[in-house]
């Protein structure tokens, strides 16, 4: 099935606010008559994001599960085993027995409130896009996924280039500039060794791979990502790579970087060259023309690097959508906080101008011109931008020490992340005629 | 940091050369110029920025270099994104004022705005021919071709302009230039220039400098050195320190200072405080040292901060004879604050009781006690008393705290009875003495003995007394050995696990991993269900991560998760769990 219409049958089948019969779904309860186990995800679990890991971990053993929407912090119905029970046990992560009368509550109250219950049915595979010198604890999603015990493959330009992509039901894209311009620190880190490296892997994958330049290759990297989501893939993004796959969208023709990148200099009238009707989220930007600037455009409200427009920190708000009807950002909004700090990236946060009408707003800073926390649809299949680059390290400069999530086991940030992850597990529910 | 600078010139330059311009507007019109001015700044002030260009125009139509209207006019269009629209009134310009310094960067700016590289080589070009003594076109054209990324296009450029008017007036410009295209030990020696030009520029100077590779570091020392005077050896100093050799970056830098006195302890200021921040014996050392000599160049009260400062650094440093140099010449000097000094002097008992000296820090306290502190007093008594401790002197070390009725000095008596194997007596004074008997590392020491003391039956221990004792006193193998001895003497579950398991973690501590794992095994072995197994597990697993035997470890810590639930242990265990996974970063 591709996503869009996972998504779209989803939405059609919990439009109906009338109570269901249980026997109308894949109730875990009412169809196999065993035990249950719920992973509490509200300031009573003890490890909110080994939690994801074990949900999943039970998911790819062939075991269903149900992710209880807004219910106790959006917490995780299970079939017990002693697999399970296990994990848990080593993980840390809290369970609670399920007897049936305790059920019947359950979903007698889930009914009747702003809640719903979604079955998962299929540990999605996962994909990291990641150059291959990238540590895992250079990013937070390979962070929040080795933490969680989730398996994932990592893939970069080659295996995008040659086609690898529809392999996968998830790809997360690690903060790369998809401009080509290393971020645009080539002339501030010039002679750092990290830099260097970069570049040479950079140059030396385009050549080998027959493009002449790397923001040649990025271009048509980010060409076949659109395609794999329109092709029904499940795309989620942070950081830099929001904005700048955006950028190189919309730029196919334009020479959007700086000369040190690709031997000529950013096109002066780029901005009003692009082509926003081929992006998935933005429109209109207007590029930062310095190569010395590490910012791409003003698609990002907070401009870190940008020392005359940088914005303070704040903190957004999760967006409280209606369970039974938009299950979809409910599920990607699932969270035991609904305030969060908010954290810097090169993108933080996306200017509320430059969003297409259509985009779903997940979270926001109330007031302010930013949002941070988008979602959409594309051909058929989703995308989803979370701005910023570590949610546990709200300043985060190159070269400070990776973060330790074993010391934010409760990171409502890290959430929002691993909600994605288990997003694609999701199971349509079976349609009322 | 380049911008912001040559931003700064350019302005320089705009007041200097504004006088000059009017000069050369037309004589009867000032007066519609300047009103022209005003007018656009109060347009510029309400936001109106289109209406204050108009304005500026008008006014340049009668003045047509006018650098305050060219300025004005440039702000405004560059807030309504029509920049380009000026091309012609900075063409006037030039042509009402060609040798105006000003004017002529004006034109290069927006030049290359219009027509890039190739109008910024006409334009910088155009300028050299008018203004053929003006090092500007160089430092503009160079800046602006580094910002693009093009570093051997700056350099190129850069080279012609040091060829022309030497290396100085460009050296703050190309040295960042020449580090970035890997030019080091030129890069050094432009440094050197800019910094004996300007000592502010030195922190950047170093920091630009100390990116270059390891592979290059010795030609640039010696580039510094050689060639970079003064300037070029302060230089040297920085990156030494920065690179890992306090020792010689404070010999060059000593033997560089400036006569001037001011420049001089402002290196040495420096120089202490880069050194501090090292936090290693070597650094504290020669931040000693740069002290000692600052304490040599600054007379009164800071001088003597000086020197007790210094007397610090060389006792963090266990330079004994350093700190005990510096002290001397406290002594000596009258009308010191007497509490500085005896806070320094502590230190420097301290640091002789912890170096063995322990005869003559006790001679020193003898001699200073009643210029110190009650508590600072008990503090001493209790740290020279583990210094005879560590010398196995156990009488000497009762003697100097059995009349103290502190709960620091109760806690050694009780340490001092378990070395004596006297458990009873070690565990009423561990009682007596409570959990906060000293600092946190102290009292978790004494807590874990008490600990011990309460599994172990019976009332005397010679040989674990023995064993305890050999640690204490730097001696782990032979601790171990006593240890094993003293558990086999004990009940398999009264004591014998804990003491096995005491055993073990001292022997992962000193490396020995394969004893180790044999004694932890031992412990789990003699009491699988007591108090001490799931600390003997983790300690066990532990052992076995060390020594790559994974799947062994995984296999303990699972063990240890599953077994114990509720031992205090199991957060540790989890953490390393995580860390064989490599699920978390290694710390």
């Amino acid at each position: 099935m591709k996503r869009r219409d996972f998504v779209i049958a989803l939405g059609a089948g919990a439009l109906s606010t009338a109570p269901r019969p249980l026997s109308a779904v894949h109730r875990l309860g009412s169809n196999l008559q065993r035990a249950l186990l719920l992973i509490p995800m509200d300031d009573r679990q003890t490890n909110h994001l080994k939690a994801y890991g074990v949900m999943f971990r039970s998911l790819k053993r062939g075991g269903r599960g149900e992710w209880l929407l807004n219910y106790r912090g959006g917490s995780f119905l299970l079939e017990d085993d002693r697999s399970a029970r296990r994990e848990a046990a080593l993980e840390g992560v809290l369970l609670e027995d399920l007897p049936p009368a305790r059920e019947v509550d359950l979903r007698g109250h889930i009914a009747a409130s702003n809640m719903d219950a979604i079955p998962l049915e299929k540990a999605p595979r996962v994909a990291v896009y990641a150059p291959p010198t990238a540590a895992p604890w250079d990013d937070a999603v390979t962070m929040a996924l080795e933490y969680a015990g989730i398996a994932y493959d990592r893939v970069w330009d080659p295996e995008v280039i040659t086609g690898a992509l529809p392999d996968y039901e998830w790809l997360h894209l690690h903060h790369e500039d998809f401009t080509g311009q290393y971020s645009k620190f080539f002339l501030t880190s010039s002679g750092a060794p990290w830099l260097r490296t970069m570049v040479r892997l950079h140059v030396e994958t385009a050549r080998a791979l027959g493009f002449s330049d790397p923001a040649a290759l990025k271009k048509a990297v980010a060409r076949r990502i659109r395609r794999y989501v329109g092709d029904g893939g499940f795309l989620f993004a942070m950081c830099t790579a929001t904005e700048t796959l955006e950028i190189a969208l919309a730029a196919e023709d334009v020479d959007v970087a700086a000369e040190y990148s690709d031997g000529s200099p950013m096109d002066p009238d780029a901005t009003s060259r692009l082509h926003w009707d081929r992006t998935l989220a933005f429109r209109g930007a207007v590029l930062e023309p310095s190569p010395q600037t590490a910012s791409f455009s003003d698609i990002d409200g907070h401009q870190v690097n940008h020392p005359a427009r940088r914005q303070p920190l704040g903190a957004f708000r999760l967006f409280n959508f209606s369970a039974k009807i938009d299950p979809v950002p409910t599920m990607l909004v699932q969270s035991h906080r609904d305030v969060i700090p908010d954290f810097y990236g090169l993108t933080t946060s996306f200017a509320r101008e430059r969003l297409k009408p259509g985009v779903t707003i997940l979270a926001e800073e109330p007031g302010a011109p930013w949002v941070k926390y988008i979602h959409g649809d594309y051909g058929q299949g989703t995308w989803t931008f979370l701005g910023g680059h570590d949610p546990e390290d709200p300043q985060h400069q190159i070269g400070d020490p990776p973060t330790d999530l074993s010391l934010h086991t409760r990171s409502p940030g890290y959430r929002l992340i691993l909600n994605n992850v288990l997003f694609p597990a999701a199971k349509k529910r079976e349609l009322k005629t | 940091m380049m911008r912001a600078r040559r931003v700064l010139t350019w302005l320089c330059l705009g007041v200097l050369l504004g006088p000059g311009v009017s000069r050369s507007q037309e004589p009867g019109r000032p007066l519609e110029a300047e009103g022209a001015r005003q007018e656009g700044f109060a347009l510029e002030r309400q936001g109106r920025f289109g209406e204050a260009a108009v304005v500026y125009r008008r006014g340049l139509q009668t003045a047509p270099a006018d650098i305050a209207l060219l300025t004005g006019l440039e702000r405004s269009l560059a807030r309504v994104g029509q920049l380009e629209s000026m091309w012609p009134f900075v063409r006037r310009a030039v042509a009402a004022d060609p040798q105006n310094e000003w004017i002529r960067g004006l034109e290069f700016r927006l030049g290359v705005r219009v027509g890039g590289a190739d109008s910024a080589a006409a334009i910088a070009s155009r300028w050299m021919a008018a203004l053929p003594r003006s090092v500007m076109p160089f430092r503009e054209w160079g800046s602006w071709l580094a910002e693009r990324g093009d570093a051997v296009g700056a350099s190129a450029v850069l080279a012609m302009g040091r060829e022309r008017f030497g290396d100085v007036p460009l050296a703050e410009i190309s040295a960042p230039v020449l580090a970035q295209t890997g030019e080091w030990n030129q890069a050094s020696y432009q440094w050197a220039l800019a910094v004996q030009a300007n000592v502010g520029l030195l922190s950047p100077a170093a920091v630009s400098l100390s990116r270059a590779p390891e592979s290059s570091r010795a030609a640039m020392l010696g580039a510094l050195m050689d060639e970079g005077g003064a300037a070029g050896r302060w230089l040297a100093s920085d990156l030494l320190l920065d690179w890992g050799q306090p020792d010689v970056a404070w010999t060059v830098l000593d033997a560089a200072l400036p006569h001037d006195r001011t420049r001089a302890t402002g290196l040495l200021s420096r120089f202490s405080a880069r050194a501090l921040a090292l936090r290693t014996p070597a650094g504290f050392d020669v931040r000693g040292y740069a002290l000692e000599r600052l304490a040599q160049l600054t007379a009164g009260p800071a001088g003597e901060r000086a020197r007790l400062d210094a007397a610090r650094a060389f006792a963090d440093a266990g330079n004994l004879v350093g700190a005990q140099r510096m002290l001397g010449q406290l002594s000596w000097e009258e009308g010191r604050p007497a509490g500085d000094a005896a806070s320094a002097m502590a230190t420097f008992i301290r640091v002789l009781a912890d170096a063995g000296q322990v005869a003559e820090a006790e001679r020193r306290y003898q001699e200073w006690a009643p210029r110190l502190g009650a508590v600072e007093g008990t503090e001493i008594r209790g740290r020279l008393a583990w210094g005879w401790v560590r010398r196995g002197e156990l009488e000497r070390a009762e003697r100097l705290v059995e009349s103290d009725s502190s709960v620091a000095a109760v806690a050694v008596l009780g340490w001092i009875a378990l070395y004596r194997g006297e458990l009873d007596r070690a565990r009423r004074l561990f009682r007596e003495a409570g959990p906060y008997a000293q600092d946190r590392d102290e009292t978790t020491r004494s807590t874990g003995a008490l600990v011990l003391l309460e599994r172990v039956r019976g009332d005397r221990a010679p040989d674990l007394g023995r064993g305890l004792l050999a640690v204490a006193r730097g001696d782990t193998a032979r601790g171990i050995e006593s240890l094993e001895v003293a558990a086999a003497a004990l009940p398999a579950r009264a004591g014998r696990s804990d003491v096995l398991t005491l055993a073990g973690e001292l022997a992962a501590r000193s490396g020995a991993l394969d004893q180790a794992a044999s004694v932890f095994a031992a412990a789990l072995t003699a009491d699988p269900d007591g108090p001490a197994a799931p600390a003997a597990e983790l300690g066990l697993a532990s052992v076995f991560a060390r020594l790559g035997r994974t799947a062994e470890a995984l296999g303990h810590l699972e063990h240890l998760i599953l077994t114990y639930p509720e031992s205090a242990l199991v957060p540790q265990a989890r953490r390393l769990l995580d860390e064989i996974r490599g699920a978390v970063p290694k710390t």
